[in-house]
């Protein structure tokens, strides 16, 4: 058997333990079945073709469940069997490439789906095709009754591309996150941690698959059917063609997918590699979602000043990527360990190799904080024409310094999270950490802000005032910059209070360090065999 | 160059260390006995050296090469058996085993010929057609082992090779491990069976509470002048114990019933004064023999403090 980059003797190995000669039959003569029947059904209507119809329906029906259901499950739990049944060490030693093995896996595990829905698709297909608008339809036209085809000529494939785009995209999605899953399970310590079941990876694949394919698919048979399809995409500040920005949209996102398989492979096969992927992942991701924010030229207003949503919504997302990172890698103390060790020796490489994926988009989030100030600063209320809309150039004269303050205030507390996140992890046993951490949060923004205000007489509603509408002004702003972000610019209400908690978390975390190292290098003395 | 080369290993579960500064080096063709207490670190130092498991610090090098460096390099010369691997149970033996050598990239003429190579040489090659699933323990194992070696590798580490199996299987086992040594392989393997150990092995590496306790050469310690005498005396008294205890070279291990064990140090002709003192002492001697130091003995001595 001449194996190649899909026909991967991982994929032949799943060929082998789902296909059978019986489950190659039982699918076409199962479809053909429901196909007579569905046919039949609209023979003796008003519409004898309304069996068409219903073929089609219920075929893309049995391709949602089939492929959309049972291949996002099957794709979000293809590594979880391989772990919980203990043969993943014989993988992860064998000479198979990162490639080979991830889309092996990814493809094989959903081959039978693939199988089954591409055989149902052929049958929508067929129905879809020979579906037409019946006479009585166009009766009120006072025109010759004539039949019309549903879909414009030419118009199936596009919503098949689509509708099999909805099922690669959830696939690959619930592959990817059950593969992370199984990663950060091993950072958590060995395999021998809580095996997750895979369910989250499924519910993630399936989320995504289904919105494509009732956000994009099902839409564009029906606009197309109904003539009123969108023509056009507004990026960049530029008008695109929709038929070509949606599916390149849906292939730059499955090309990352696909990425973040393989670099999960490369991972568990011990490959080293740096976070380089993901810093290209995170920046092209937030670059496509605020190409959405270019309004210059639908406020009238001139091109430059467009990019002021753009630098904004991009420090926004890429902060909150970094936070989200940064929480969710805190767990991983032995990465840590490791980055911190090489970082001591000098071994930038293995440092880099090493280092937590929020360390490499925080300079990013920064870099972007201070292009927005810096372009901010450079707008001015003279270079916008329009009256009435949201004015850029009026708000970098009148209110840059709450914009600067609150942003970095924004950081500042960030990493007072991180930082206390962290110490959590480092100074909590594994199991109680998850149950420490809900308690700071509580306290940290719900429980002391409450009772501080309570103790010094003042209302929840005089708290929340003083936090969206009077942090300039109110009295107790001085009281609420300890608590929450303030759009002040004054910096003692703003920057100040985040600034000292977060020195107070760092110094905790060294602290935690300390504790730890100490703990590690005590050795637990182990039974004695007779 | 050596076959494996630790360097000031330290690995970190996340609530512990796992191994403090481990140091040792195994020559090739060298076949290493490693014991240890439950929980010492023998399956972690393994997976370490099999390069499953990204270390704290510390260096390891297979072959020359280091694991951190070139993981897939050492993945391709070492088989690994797992103490808990598990099998695809839909799968039969050959295709199992087939799907492991177009995994490990045996080119495609020669699989169905190490295929059925290495079936016979783990003794399955009865049954290739059988289900993985329907197998015994012992045959489960043997699979596991088969599945390990399928590429000659020059490393074979074993993690607990001959748990379940019969005492047939264990004699089969022992025997391939005796023409694997022979063939020029190094092997580590990971056992709580020391007497069978003993049937193969070269080296023996004790771990204990995650650090090297012992690492010694069999035929070294087999050529100590440590020897075990087991002394028989009728109607053993505690008067026979002390006159006992004051002879030279001599500490009294174990007593059972009339058997007393002791670790003694004296040459072959301060055996044979022990024993005219102990007749002229009108102790009642109606046995005595001296045994060569076993691997269970050398065990013992370490994990109970002694050398």
């Amino acid at each position: 058997m001449k194996h190649n980059f899909i026909i991967s003797p991982e994929f032949h190995r799943n060929l082998w333990l789902r296909f059978s000669p019986f489950s190659l039959l039982a699918v076409p003569l199962l479809l053909a079945l429901v196909a007579f029947v569905c046919i039949k059904s609209g023979v003796h209507t008003p519409e004898p073709d309304a069996g068409y119809g219903a073929l089609a329906n219920v075929m893309l029906g049995i391709y949602f469940i089939v492929v959309l259901i049972g291949g996002s499950y099957e794709a979000g739990t293809a590594l979880q069997d391989e772990v919980r049944n203990n043969t993943w060490d014989f993988q992860r030693m064998s000479s198979i490439s990162a490639a080979k093995l991830a889309f092996g896996k990814l493809f094989g595990a959903t081959a039978y789906h693939w199988y089954f829905g591409l055989m149902a698709l052929c049958f929508f297909a067929y129905g879809y095709e020979n579906y037409q608008v019946q006479p009585y339809h166009w009766a009120y036209t006072g025109g010759p009754p004539k039949p019309e085809p549903v879909l414009p000529d030419g118009s199936l494939p596009v919503v098949l591309v689509y509708v099999i785009m909805a099922g690669l995209m959830g696939q690959v999605l619930a592959f990817v996150s059950g593969f992370y899953d199984i990663v950060t399970l091993s950072a958590r310590g060995g395999m021998r941690g809580k095996m997750p079941k895979g369910v989250n990876a499924f519910i993630l694949g399936l989320v995504c698959s289904g919105w494509v394919f009732s956000g994009i698919a099902i839409p564009a048979a029906t606009h197309l059917q109904r003539g009123r399809v969108r023509e056009t995409v507004s990026w960049l500040g530029e008008t695109i063609q929709a038929s070509w920005f949606i599916p390149l949209t849906l292939l730059f996102f499955f090309f990352w997918f696909l990425v973040g398989a393989y670099r999960l492979a490369r991972a568990e096969l011990m490959y080293s590699q740096t976070p380089v992927a993901w810093l290209g992942f995170t920046c092209s991701a937030v670059f496509w979602v605020t190409g959405f924010m270019h309004r210059g030229s639908e406020l009238a207003m001139p091109k430059e000043v467009g990019y002021f949503g753009p630098l904004l919504m991009g420090f926004i997302i890429m902060a909150m990527i970094t936070y989200c990172t940064m929480l969710n890698e805190s767990h991983d103390t032995r990465r840590y360990g490791r980055f911190w060790n090489y970082l001591q020796t000098g071994q930038l490489r293995r440092m880099l190799e090493n280092t937590p994926k929020w360390i490499v988009t925080a300079p990013v989030t920064l870099l972007l904080y201070v292009t927005f100030l810096a372009y901010a600063a450079g707008l001015t209320s003279a270079s916008v024409s329009a009256e009435g809309v949201f004015n850029p150039g009026t708000i970098s004269e009148s209110a840059l310094p709450e914009y600067a303050c609150l942003l970095l205030s924004v950081m500042l507390f960030m990493m007072r999270d991180g930082l206390a996140v962290h110490a959590i992890h480092l100074g909590v046993r594994r199991r109680g950490a998850g149950f420490v951490i809900l308690f700071y949060y509580l306290m940290a923004y719900v429980v002391l802000p409450l009772v501080t205000f309570a103790g010094l007489g003042e209302s929840v509603e005089k708290m929340l005032q003083t936090i969206f509408e009077h942090a300039r002004s109110g009295e107790l702003k001085h009281m609420a910059g300890f608590f929450f972000p303030l759009y002040s610019e004054d910096p003692t209400v703003s920057v100040f209070p985040g600034l000292l908690q977060a020195g107070i978390a760092a110094g905790v975390l060294c602290w935690a360090m300390g504790k730890r190292k100490t703990a590690l290098e005590t050795p637990q003395v182990t039974e004695k065999i007779g | 160059m050596k076959m494996i080369d630790v360097q000031n290993l330290n690995f970190d579960y996340p609530d512990k260390r796992a191994l403090f500064d481990i140091n040792f080096s195994i020559d090739h063709g060298a076949v290493v006995a490693l014991v240890g207490p439950n929980g010492a670190g023998k399956t972690t130092l393994l997976r370490c050296i099999a390069a499953l498991e990204r270390v704290h610090s510390g260096r390891v090098m297979i072959d020359g090469l280091d694991i951190a460096d070139h993981p897939r390099e050492v993945h391709r010369r070492t088989g690994y058996l797992s103490d808990s691997f598990g099998l695809y149970n839909a799968l039969n033996l050959r295709q199992c085993l087939t799907y492991m050598a177009w995994s490990q990239k045996i080119p495609e003429l020669d699989v169905n010929k190490r295929v059925l190579d290495v079936a016979h040489d783990v003794g399955i090659d009865h049954m290739l057609d059988q289900k993985a699933g329907v197998l015994s323990r012992g045959y489960r194992q043997r699979l596991g082992i088969g599945l390990a070696l399928i590429h000659d590798p020059k490393l074979i580490i074993l993690d607990e090779p001959a748990s379940g199996m019969d005492p047939e299987a264990r004699i089969a086992l022992s025997q391939m491990i005796r023409r694997l040594r022979a063939a020029g392989k190094t092997l580590i393997v990971s056992s709580h069976i020391l007497n069978e150990l003993e049937d193969y092995c070269t080296e023996m590496l004790v771990i204990q509470n995650g650090r090297v306790a012992e690492h010694v050469k069999l035929g070294d310690y087999a050529a100590r002048p440590e020897r075990t005498l087991i002394i028989s005396i009728a109607g053993l008294a505690v008067g026979h114990m002390e006159a006992l205890s004051r002879q030279p070279y001599i500490k009294i291990r174990a007593t059972h019933e009339n058997t007393v064990t002791c670790d003694y140090t004296g040459s072959v002709e301060d055996q044979q004064k022990l024993l005219q003192a102990l007749i002229a002492a009108n102790i009642p001697v109606f046995s005595f023999s001296s045994e060569a130091h076993t691997l269970a003995d050398a065990y013992m001595n370490v994990t109970s403090g002694k050398r």
